[in-house]
């Protein structure tokens, strides 16, 4: 059987948390607290009051009737954490390091400047493959056009508001039934 | 940025000192002094003397032999910090650091300049088949010129962009080590005199109203020192009549490629005109013809050529007794195309030093390009500067006239009786 | 290094003696102006490049083997001596001529810099993977090649000259309102509409009837959902039966998430808060201010199905956990089209559509 941690023994003493494995031997603190029990036998008032708080929940100064503070001990941490003043501190780099940061955040500046560069050359693409495609139907078809005003009637597609069921977040892990055929669109009440 | 300047200071100030050693101090050095720096040459010669004897400064770190070596004249490298931390470093350069992200990151800087180097190329033989065709076939001389204009710009701003992100560039630069003759280094100090030198002397200047006095309008595009003897000026700072007996220097810097000539003018809007109750203007220097570029910018305006330059020599400022403070202006104006102006024509004509700015200005089609400015009034040693100089009135103290008060303000009007 | 031609700031720093005179004194006539030197070759070009580029030296492999700052540090038997003086970045701002100027947000001396993006948010590689190319091609209207719209109708009114003080007089607003809309052009590729940026404002108003302590609930609850400092408000307006007098009492909290904070919050409110709403429609189809901004307010209740609230939920205050107006700014000139794209990204819409 392992015995706690002299430390972990006395918190748990403290916080009257009942110790499932008796200690094999009696531990330091196990003792020091049997002695300071067997002391308290015989109470005098200051000692009596202290005993009397460690049993309560509620705060000493809490207890009485006018004076102390009611905040909430969660409040106290909130304001604590809020107002925290040391939260960001400026970085100090000898001067190699800070060569190194630098050249390492032009690149990503750099990188970062190339990615939106091509999706935007990308874009450009897609539109101007529509825009010739369009033109092709309106010129080049032989059908006096008809095909490319059929084609810009936007009748039958999202013209609104795209429907819920298309905002869907990409995942990495997309289901294996990926599409679903039989899915109709709900009837407005 | 600004930490990396403080901290090149002491690796200026170790540049200086290995200078007025000599090449005999380098010996003593079995490291380079630029330990973490890519160029590095191996220096075969090593010394048999123990280190104590001979202390090496960029390596040295206790006090003792520091105050030894300061003794010798030779102050030790860097920071103590940085001394110990090299004594046991494998020096490896700067650029070799095995760090991932720092290499992965060369990778992609590497590549964009590879990039940049190939437009460069493109760029360069656009830009010399458009310079050879004919002006018929460009479509006209403005359409010409303006299409290789912009090409030239565009040819300026790659060889900037394919060095900029070069972190030894930037450390030469802060060292202060750049080669003003390369456009990227050029591009680095303009910007950093615009973050704030630049400011500071425009507000200089228009707030202390040189700029409507003297001249209308001015856009400063070069950096301009000046010094009296070896104290620098700053612009707008009040000057001792002794101190300014003899011509300043000029330290003009430009931040483009190639040669201007100048003309430089220091002009005192300021002296007073007891008759008409008012100002009147002094032209207190005036040279033309003055060469400067981007790696010659040291213009001792004492020195320049009394038969090809110097149009009107210097004259001390004087600021009478009792008269407001003088506003001693200079100006660095850009002859037209970068033209040589006719200076026997020039020193025939302007003989009077009451000449305004603005007439030079205009008659020479000068465009002004810098400015500074300092400032003179009584002191101690004006009255000996003007007997030296033979100033006359200089025993004369001016009172400002008695403004009267107007009507309503008297105290007792005329009409009140 | 020294070896080099001396530069400006050398030769500045060498005793004054020993510097050369730089400058010929003796008058050229013929100057070489660099522009004017009609077609030069590449090598001239490439010498005015940096010749001892770093980063084209390539690294030895037997670099990284051999590197251990740590053992070296360790190895040391007496620690380095401290460091000097380093750069601090000043704390206020004393306007652009104080000789300590603070360094730019992207330094790491910056006390404004922030590291990252350390993330790529699920939202926006949506948006960029397939939103934006499918509100481009959704909004795609063929204008046929040398084909000009007819011009419309001046947006303002120009006055009929009745009277002689019309001269010269601004002209006059559009009939019926004096609100000029933005103008709506037509949707190419660079200008997609996209979420610009997202604001969270919560009112307290028992901030001001009762304790400070709402504030700060709320405050720090806002600044956990959103990952960003939140700014405080005083009220503008009076609130008699709160008792809230303008300018006294601090009453909101606002925070603004921009760039990674706000796509991450897209995506948390698409996917684990808006689904959880018990009865809730959507966002109102009235909503919106007419230029691509849309707001909806959350009950304290939804606001607490954050998963930042709610895997501690302990720790706040149940009564005290704020409500909260969240509008969702987009570069879209019209409500129609900021609902196109704020649909697309899975906010549903319910009633009446006003655009």
């Amino acid at each position: 059987m392992k015995s706690l941690s002299p430390a972990l023994a006395s918190l748990a003493n403290v916080f009257r948390v009942p110790m499932s494995m008796a200690p094999a031997r009696p531990s330091v603190s196990r003792v020091c607290h049997e002695t300071l029990n067997r002391q308290q036998q015989k109470p005098g008032p200051v000692t009596a009051a202290l005993q009397s708080a460690s049993f309560s929940t509620t705060g000493a100064m809490a207890k009485r009737k006018s004076g102390g503070s009611t905040t909430d001990k969660r409040i106290t941490m909130i304001r604590y954490f809020l107002h925290h003043p040391l939260t960001p501190r400026p970085l100090r780099f000898s001067r190699n390091r800070y060569l190194r940061h630098w050249t390492i955040h032009r690149a990503w500046q750099l990188f970062q400047a190339q990615q939106r560069r091509k999706q935007e050359l990308e874009l450009m693409r897609q539109y101007q493959s529509m825009q010739e495609a369009c033109e092709e139907l309106r010129t080049g078809a032989g059908d006096g056009g008809k095909l490319f005003r059929v084609s810009m009637n936007k009748k039958g597609i999202f013209t609104d508001m795209f429907p819920i069921e298309y905002a869907r977040m990409q995942t990495e892990t997309p289901p294996a039934e990926g599409w679903n055929y039989d899915w109709k669109k709900p009837e407005r009440k | 940025m600004a930490h990396c300047e403080r901290a090149s200071k002491p690796l200026l100030q170790c540049l200086r000192n290995t200078y007025s050693r000599g090449i005999a101090g380098a010996q003593l050095q079995t490291r380079a002094f630029q330990s973490t720096a890519s160029v590095r040459e191996p220096e075969a010669e090593t010394t048999n003397q123990p280190f104590h004897k001979a202390p090496d400064p960029s390596l040295v770190t206790s006090p003792r032999l520091e105050r030894r070596l300061l003794r010798q004249g030779t102050a030790p490298i860097g920071s103590r910090r940085r001394r110990a931390a090299l004594q046991d470093s494998a020096n490896i350069p700067f650029e070799q650091l095995p760090y991932q992200c720092f290499q992965e990151a060369r990778k992609v800087l590497l590549a964009d300049r590879e990039e940049k180097l190939k437009e460069i190329e493109t760029m360069r033989q656009r830009l010399a088949r458009q310079e050879s065709l004919s002006v018929e076939e460009a479509g006209g001389e403005k359409a010409k010129k303006s299409r290789v204009t912009a090409m030239q710009l565009h040819l300026e701003r790659l060889k900037i962009l394919a060095d900029i992100n070069d972190p030894l560039v930037k450390r030469n630069f802060e060292d202060g080590e750049g080669d003003m003759s390369k456009p990227i280094y050029r591009f680095l100090a303009d910007r950093k005199w615009r973050e704030y030198r630049r400011k500071i002397l425009v507000q200089r200047i228009t707030q202390m109203k040189v700029i409507p006095d003297v001249l209308p309008h001015c856009d400063p595009v070069v950096d301009t020192r000046m010094y009296f003897g070896k104290r620098q000026v700053q612009a707008g700072e009040f000057v001792e009549a002794r101190a300014s007996t003899s011509a300043p220097k000029l330290d003009i810097q430009i931040f483009e490629g190639g040669e201007k000539l100048v003309t430089i003018a220091i002009v005192d809007p300021d002296i007073p005109n007891v008759e008409a109750n008012s100002f009147d203007y002094k032209t207190h220097f005036l040279a033309v013809n003055v060469p400067i570029s981007a790696t010659s910018t040291k213009v001792d305006l004492s020195k320049l050529l009394e038969d090809s330059q110097v149009v009107l020599p210097w004259l001390p400022p004087v600021a009478q007794k009792g008269s407001p403070y003088h506003r001693l202006s200079v100006f660095i104006m850009e002859q037209k195309n970068s033209r040589p102006l006719n200076f026997e024509a020039i020193k025939a004509k302007e003989t009077s030093r009451d000449v305004t700015l603005r007439t030079l200005q205009a008659s020479y089609h000068l465009k002004a390009i810098g400015a500074h400015l300092f400032r003179t009034q009584w002191d101690d040693t004006t009255l000996e500067v003007m007997k030296e100089i033979g100033f006359n009135g200089a025993n004369v103290e001016l009172r400002r006239a008695r403004v009267e008060p107007l009507p309503y303000k008297r105290r007792n009007p005329s009409s009140f009786r | 290094m020294a070896a080099r031609e001396p530069s400006r700031f050398l030769s500045r720093a060498l005793p004054r003696a020993s510097v050369p005179s730089i400058r010929p004194q003796g008058f050229l006539s013929r100057r070489n102006v660099s522009d004017e030197a009609p077609s030069r070759r590449l090598s001239d070009h490439l010498s005015e490049l940096e010749s001892a580029s770093s980063l084209s030296t390539p690294v030895p492999d037997s670099a990284a083997q051999s590197f251990d700052p740590v053992a070296r540090a360790k190895a040391r038997k007496t620690q380095l001596p401290r460091g000097r003086y380093q750069f601090r970045s000043p704390k206020y701002d004393r306007g652009p001529l104080h000789p300590h100027q603070p360094p730019p947000a992207s330094d790491p001396s910056s006390r404004l810099f922030v590291p990252g993006p350390f993330s790529a948010p699920r939202a926006e590689q949506t948006y960029d993977a397939t939103v934006a190319a499918d509100i481009m091609s959704l909004c795609y209207v063929h204008t046929p090649p040398g084909f000009t719209p007819p011009p419309k109708a001046p947006r303002l009114r120009e006055w009929d000259d009745s009277s002689p003080y019309h001269k010269n007089r601004v002209l006059r607003g559009p009939r019926g309102g004096d609100v000029l809309r933005l103008l709506r052009k037509p949707i190419k590729f660079n200008n997609i509409p996209e979420i610009e940026r997202i604001t969270i404002h919560s009112y307290v108003n028992k901030a001001a009837t009762e304790n400070s302590s709402w504030l700060h609930v709320a405050g720090i609850a806002v600044q956990a959902i959103s990952n960003v400092r939140v700014e405080t408000f005083k009220s503008k307006t009076s609130v008699a039966n709160w008792g809230i007098v303008p300018g006294r009492d601090s009453v909101a909290v606002k925070a603004e998430l921009y760039g990674e904070n706000m796509y991450h919050f897209l995506g948390k409110l698409v996917d684990v808060v808006l689904p959880r709403i018990k009865d809730w429609e959507g966002v109102k189809g009235t909503s919106g201010d007419s230029s691509g901004n849309i707001t909806f307010g959350m009950e304290p209740e939804n606001v607490a199905l954050f998963p930042e609230i709610e895997v501690n939920y302990d720790m706040y205050p149940p009564k005290m956990i704020p409500g909260c107006h969240i509008t969702l700014h987009t570069s879209a000139r019209t409500d129609k089209d900021a609902r196109l794209l704020l649909s697309a990204m899975g906010i549903p819409f319910y009633g009446k559509i006003v655009n």
